[in-house]
């Protein structure tokens, strides 16, 4: 037969230990139907620009390693590019869409280029079948004359990523 | 190939500014360690990354990093052996009921919110390469922890380590501690065997295995140390080499065995011989390198990741405020029910809350985990810094609020010479 004190003990522990414990399982199964976002965190590689564009593509298209960076929390997105990488905007992935704020991906190297020193937003889809892959568009803000570049954007393996911070 | 010379200057700057920090966090009664902490977070772009981008680039550029990681989780290795080495299995022991039960509830209060905030925050932080169970566990884990070290440093400071109060919370937390790394090493596990083929029971046989090998084959041969020392008030070189490269060794296998070096190394110390003497003696030759100039650069690589930047939004500061308020709630306040629930007076058990809810260093060497195999996303470990820093610094100002110096009484526990620190403390100072 238990003491008040060991009795007083074990009630303590059932109701204050016991119960949450109890709770915990709760919340795990409960969480089981929660989704969260596609995974795009990581180096994308772009691996193709339409050249549709003329003018507006060739500083574009002359940066063979042209990359941008994406680092997620959830639907948050901050992204940087391979041509500014000290400079980084926001994003945000809805479903299976990606847009970004106007982000530098330019070479700045053709002159000639109505876009090489213009800032690109970019909205893109990743496919379900193929989450490494990505295609959309860029678009120039501000300027009419250039019209959405389409490119399609590969996601690096993580043995090849820089260190991560 | 390695920069030598950007290496020195890196670490250079880094112990400067943890000195110069933890000088003037020691100034308003904080202790070092937060001072510390601030400094790495300063370093990273949350401010000399704001202010001044190209020297911070230029300072920590990423390739650099790999250098500087691998030296502060030499530094964490050491450490951790030193903070298994602070907890004593036979102290607990001697505890009552009541300490148990608080020390439990002062897990499950904390781990539960976490996991039903985790649900707020899964679908919004996190994304579809982390299941929620992981996550889930996940926070449980880092909301649960406390800050065994900084802990018995505020303790010591306050002349507070041998009265009740004091005895009660440095049990709780030891217990808090060891329950928090076991939950993490079974998350590290499960996400580790997701992303390899070992089946998850394989990890967990191999681990039992380890663990029982060390507490019953090695604890045994490992007393004899404690022996020599008594006869001879000191170990030769290579005897304390023996020491490093058992805890080299452990910290070795665990990696091997999927779950982390610092599993190993706090193992290696939680099995070592507990006599006091001989713990501060392996302190006075152990700890100098690892607090001293390795840690700050853990603190720094925990700022580098750290980026008020991502935190950006109304949203993101609400789940800022969330996890703040759901972690001083349940760690403060889950103690401190429990406490008064076995008769505690209401003073101390609100300084038992108090104390609790210190999550410090072992709160990042945890996040840094988490965020190593992807468990938690760059804002949501960013909030738990702040978290973390924000529950540290509270401790010193709200205690001497609630506990005031002047209603310090040392009560029936044994009262030691009141000149020595206990150990652990002298680790977080």
């Amino acid at each position: 037969m238990l003491s008040a004190s060991n009795r007083r003990f074990v009630l303590g522990y059932v109701l204050l230990v016991g119960l949450p414990l109890l709770g915990l399982i709760g919340n795990l199964r409960l969480g089981q139907k929660l989704n969260a976002p596609i995974a795009v965190d990581g180096a994308w590689d772009v691996a193709a620009i339409s050249s549709a564009n003329g003018d507006c593509t060739e500083s574009l298209a002359a940066n063979r390693n042209l990359a941008f960076v994406i680092s997620q929390s959830g639907r948050n997105l901050v992204v940087s590019s391979s041509a500014d990488p000290l400079g980084s905007v926001d994003g945000q992935i809805e479903g299976q869409v990606v847009t970004t704020a106007p982000l530098d991906l330019s070479a700045g190297t053709n002159t000639k280029d109505r876009c090489h020193d213009a800032k690109l937003s970019i909205t893109a889809s990743i496919s379900s079948a193929k989450p490494a892959v990505m295609a959309g568009e860029l678009s120039v803000d501000g300027c009419a004359y250039c019209r959405p570049v389409r490119f399609t954007a590969v996601k690096r393996l993580p043995n090849d990523q820089t260190e991560k911070r | 190939m390695l920069d030598i010379a950007r290496l020195v200057i890196q670490i250079a700057v880094i112990v400067g500014a943890a000195r110069l920090v933890g000088f003037v966090f020691r100034k308003i009664r904080q202790p070092q360690v937060m001072g510390e902490m601030v400094a790495g977070i300063l370093l990273g772009p949350s401010l000399l990354g704001w202010v001044a981008p190209h020297a911070s680039a230029a300072l920590f550029p990423t390739s650099s990093l790999s250098s500087l990681s691998a030296l502060s989780q030499v530094g964490l290795v050491l450490y951790m052996f030193l903070v298994g080495m602070g907890i004593n299995p036979g102290e607990l022991k001697k505890q009552g009921h009541a300490a148990v039960l608080t020390s439990h509830v002062s897990i499950t209060a904390p781990f539960v919110m976490a996991t039903l905030l985790a649900l707020y925050l899964y679908p919004r932080l996190s994304d579809n390469t982390v299941s929620f169970t992981s996550f889930a566990l996940f926070m449980g884990s880092a909301m649960s922890i406390t800050a065994f070290p900084v802990l018995a440093r505020i303790l010591t400071d306050r002349n507070m380590l041998h009265s009740r109060l004091g005895t009660v919370a440095i049990s709780c937390a030891a217990v808090d501690d060891v329950t928090g790394w076991c939950v993490l090493a079974y998350i590290v596990v499960l996400v580790r065997a997701a992303k390899d083929a070992t089946p998850v029971w394989v990890t967990v046989a191999g681990l039992l295995v380890f663990i029982l090998v060390m507490v019953c084959a090695v604890r045994p041969v490992l007393a004899r140390l404690a022996t020599i020392y008594q006869r001879n008030r000191d170990l030769s070189d290579g005897l304390l080499a023996a020491v490093v490269l058992f805890l080299l060794a452990s910290a070795y296998l665990t990696e091997k065995l999927g779950i982390h070096v610092l599993f190993g190394a706090f193992l290696a110390g939680a099995v070592m011989p507990k006599d006091e003497d001989f713990v501060r003696y392996i302190f006075s030759k152990l700890q100098f390198v690892p607090v001293v100039v390795l840690l700050p650069l853990f603190f720094a690589l925990t700022g580098l990741r750290t980026s008020i930047y991502v935190m950006r939004g109304p949203g993101m500061w609400t789940y800022c405020v969330a996890i703040i308020a759901v972690a001083i709630v349940g760690k403060l306040g889950g103690s401190m029910i429990a406490a008064r629930i076995t008769g505690m007076p209401t003073r101390d058990a609100a300084g038992l809350g108090i104390l609790m809810n210190t999550r410090g260093l072992m709160e990042l060497v945890i996040l840094n985990i988490g965020r190593d195999i992807g468990v938690i996303s760059p804002a949501l470990f960013s909030m738990m810094v702040l978290m973390a820093l924000i529950t540290t610094f509270m401790t010193t100002p709200l205690l001497e609020f609630i506990y005031p110096t002047r209603l310090i009484v040392l009560d029936s526990a044994p009262i030691r010479a009141q000149d020595k620190k206990a150990p652990m403390s002298a680790a977080a100072s």
